[in-house]
């Protein structure tokens, strides 16, 4: 009889869920984490590190000169905040990381929200450092996934943010009801 | 966008990511993309009685899951699950849609929410 695996990501009641990694798991996110936060403060004084670019894309579709200007003045604007927004989250997370008894981390919907953004901010900048561009690129990644360990962390950051989506969808309004 | 990665849970995420990582490993450059959802903190259908001739568009990329994007723009602007998922099947098949107008501040700040969950956006000047 084989052993069941307890999901990664369980609601335990209406504000509460636990996220199930182990120590050594938490151990490399972490590190891999305070490098992306470490990268993204960068980013905010202004050094151009292509690895990050794509977490911050340009705001206006650039049809006409006009709108590269308004980009320009968008990003004078938001940039700061988009990246204080992407550090807390990252802060909050390895936070709740530090709370965890054995293998569970208790989160409340804050907490997993900041996880949820954080681990797709950590594929977005591997995606890039691994060159990957369009859905041939995409396909390729998934049949390496042996190939190094940004494969490896790619690959097991997208399984465990489609547990975390669907763990936060439960909390969406239910349709067409009043419960 | 992203089906959906064919990792294989099995052999337990603790073996794929115990070696060591490094996300700055590379100076690859990249190229953007994206996608999002939510839960109704934005009335984008009842908004703005003015100036309504921007349109936020989101773009199809090749990371984000097409149950994530399904997700944010339900929770972003509280599409209904068959709504969202329509919104995200035209970025994934037709490499963009619409998701929200209204005037030029109101779609800034979608915008930003979008770009806070990763999705590639941008505004634009409606016809």
């Amino acid at each position: 009889m084989g052993l069941r695996r307890k999901p990664p990501v369980q609601r335990r009641d209406i504000d509460s869920w636990t996220v199930r990694l182990e120590v050594d798991e938490r151990e490399v996110l972490s590190t891999v984490m305070r490098q992306l936060d470490e990268l993204i403060e960068h980013a905010e004084t202004g050094a151009e590190l292509s690895v990050v670019n794509r977490l911050f894309p340009p705001a206006f579709t650039h049809h006409e000169s006009e709108h590269e200007e308004l980009d320009l003045e968008y990003q004078r604007l938001m940039r700061e905040e988009l990246i204080t927004s992407r550090r807390t989250a990252i802060t909050a997370v390895i936070t709740a990381f530090e709370t965890a008894e054995g293998n569970s981390i208790e989160m409340n919907q804050e907490d997993l929200t900041s996880f949820l953004q954080t681990l797709n901010a950590l594929r977005v900048t591997l995606a890039s450092a691994l060159s990957i561009i369009d859905d041939d690129s995409a396909a390729v990644a998934d049949e390496q996934s042996e190939a190094s360990p940004e494969h490896h962390l790619y690959m097991w950051s997208g399984w465990m943010l489609e547990w975390v989506v669907n763990a936060l969808a439960e909390t969406l309004p239910v349709e067409g009801g009043t419960s | 966008m992203d089906m959906w990665p064919s990792y294989d849970p099995a052999d337990a995420p603790a073996n794929a990511i115990r070696q060591t990582v490094d996300v700055t490993c590379s100076s690859h450059t990249h190229s953007a993309s994206t996608d999002t959802m939510t839960s109704p903190e934005v009335d984008v259908t009842e908004s703005v009685g003015y100036e309504r001739d921007w349109i936020v568009i989101v773009w199809n990329d090749p990371v984000n899951l097409m149950s994530y994007v399904t997700y944010v723009l339900q929770k972003l602007f509280g599409y209904s699950t068959e709504k969202a998922t329509e919104l995200m099947l035209a970025v994934h098949h037709e490499g963009r849609a619409n998701v929200a107008n209204g005037n030029r501040e109101q779609c800034e700040m979608h915008v930003f929410r979008l770009h806070e969950h990763g999705l590639w956006a941008t505004l634009e000047e409606g016809n």
